[in-house]
């Protein structure tokens, strides 16, 4: 039987192309197997090989995102690939984001089946989960690249599954993160005998699964205008890492669990301070030189002045947003938005890099 | 409270269900661009500021992307 042709997408920092310096390059590929593909393609077994490699840049992908998808798909085309493995991401959010649409836009143009893999938390889960394509398969992974191994196994297994034409089973048992889709089966039992089964199960404390499950992606609502944006106090959050000099909090280049605020008070830009830049997910060079990147404080200061609205809250928030779990973020802001209603501020900006 | 959302990467931003998004300029550098002069930087700078505060303004049903009247130097 000849052998399943495998595209494999991963980014540029496993394509071997580069670091961060390296996140705006545009889409290329190689012929067969690159970096933690050469692993994968030996997990295989003999039903699928890797025909060839598309890697793009993270900030690129995300940038360029329709002219990414179309030069990775023509790269598809061009060698009739049959399957598309994208990842793993681990906990890389860019990274995760541009797998879970690689995988929707590859499946969709073409009628493939794509497999990825990252942690349960990346915000790449969350655009796979709205997707909702029967085709895509997101396997989880551990937050750093130490999970390698384990990943690219349990890709290759579900891979070679899907080579092999096998029928793929539900979450449970395949082990993929749920997409949120009703799969149908056929069931012995009736759904009230099934449903009064679930109920002594839960009242007597033995272990039971629902049929379908509620989604637990919290629902923020939106928030009414500002009418009056002259009387209102307005407050700059950051996720770009301008932190003070030596870092005083002790923030980490990722995964931060905490925010500190900073006083702006007297100052008229960024630039009339020092500041460092503490942030593991993007190339910090601009920011070093200019935080008004990342704080805008020099043109807010400028309409302040103008009186488009009442006042500058004299700090700026902020917690380096690099490869945040969503929860913590969650509670993170939470907390700052408790401290801005403590302290009068009625409406937030917030630069996220 | 009302937040604008000042980024380059929309696309999640939506996904992820933030109400008021702002297009900022590249993930390195969201207000402005280091490619251009200190004035026209600023400038693009004040008009991304600008079209955030017009965000907070403006009444919305779910996530919406503004597009500040801005133009982007390549690269």
């Amino acid at each position: 039987m000849p052998k399943v042709r495998v595209m494999h997408y991963v980014n540029q920092f496993f394509a071997g192309i580069g670091g961060e310096e390296k996140a705006d390059a545009p889409v290329g590929f190689f012929e067969g197997p690159v970096g933690p593909g050469k692993r994968l393609q030996s997990l295989f077994e003999d039903l699928a090989k890797i025909a060839v490699t598309a890697y793009c840049g993270d900030n690129y992908f995300a940038e360029h995102i329709d002219e990414a998808l179309s030069s990775i798909l023509q790269i598809a085309r061009d060698r009739d690939v049959e399957l598309l493995v994208a990842g793993p991401a681990f906990a890389s959010g860019r990274y995760g984001f541009a797998c879970a649409e690689t995988c929707h836009f590859v499946s969709t143009s073409l009628g493939l089946h794509c497999v990825t893999a990252m942690h349960p938390e990346n915000p790449g889960v969350e655009t796979y989960r709205q997707h909702k394509n029967r085709r895509v398969f997101l396997f989880p992974t551990t937050e750093a690249v130490l999970g390698m191994e384990n990943a690219l196994s349990s890709m290759a297994h579900f891979v070679s599954k899907l080579a092999a034409g096998s029928a793929v089973g539900p979450p449970s048992d395949e082990g993929y993160i749920p997409r949120g889709l009703r799969l149908d089966e056929v069931a012995t039992n009736s759904g009230a005998a099934r449903a009064v089964t679930m109920l002594l199960d839960r009242l007597s404390g033995r272990p039971f699964a629902t049929e379908i499950p509620i989604e637990s992606l919290e629902v923020v609502p939106t928030a009414p205008r500002i009418v009056n944006l002259g009387d209102v106090c307005l407050a700059l959050v950051t996720t770009s890492g301008v932190l003070p000099p030596g870092n005083p909090d002790g923030f980490r280049g990722y995964q931060n669990t905490k925010w500190a605020k900073y006083s702006v008070e007297k100052l008229n830009s960024m630039q009339d301070a020092s500041w460092d830049v503490i942030h593991g997910g993007y190339n910090t060079e601009f920011m070093r030189r200019n935080p008004n990147y990342g704080v805008p404080l020099d043109v807010c200061r400028e309409l302040e002045r103008m009186g488009l609205f009442s006042r500058l809250h004299p700090y700026f928030y902020a917690t380096p947003g690099a490869r945040g779990l969503l929860s913590v973020m969650q509670a993170i802001g939470r907390e700052i938005v408790t401290d801005m209603k403590a302290q009068g501020v009625g409406a937030a900006l917030l630069v996220a890099t | 409270m009302p937040v604008a959302y000042i980024t380059a990467m929309t696309s999640l931003a939506k996904q992820l269900g933030a109400k008021r998004i702002v297009t900022g300029t590249k993930i390195p550098h969201p207000c402005g661009d280091p490619n251009l002069s200190v004035e026209a930087d600023k400038a693009l700078r004040r008009n991304i500021v600008k079209s955030a505060l017009n965000a907070l303004q403006t009444d919305v049903r779910g996530p919406t992307v503004f597009v500040p009247n801005i133009t982007y130097t390549s690269g």
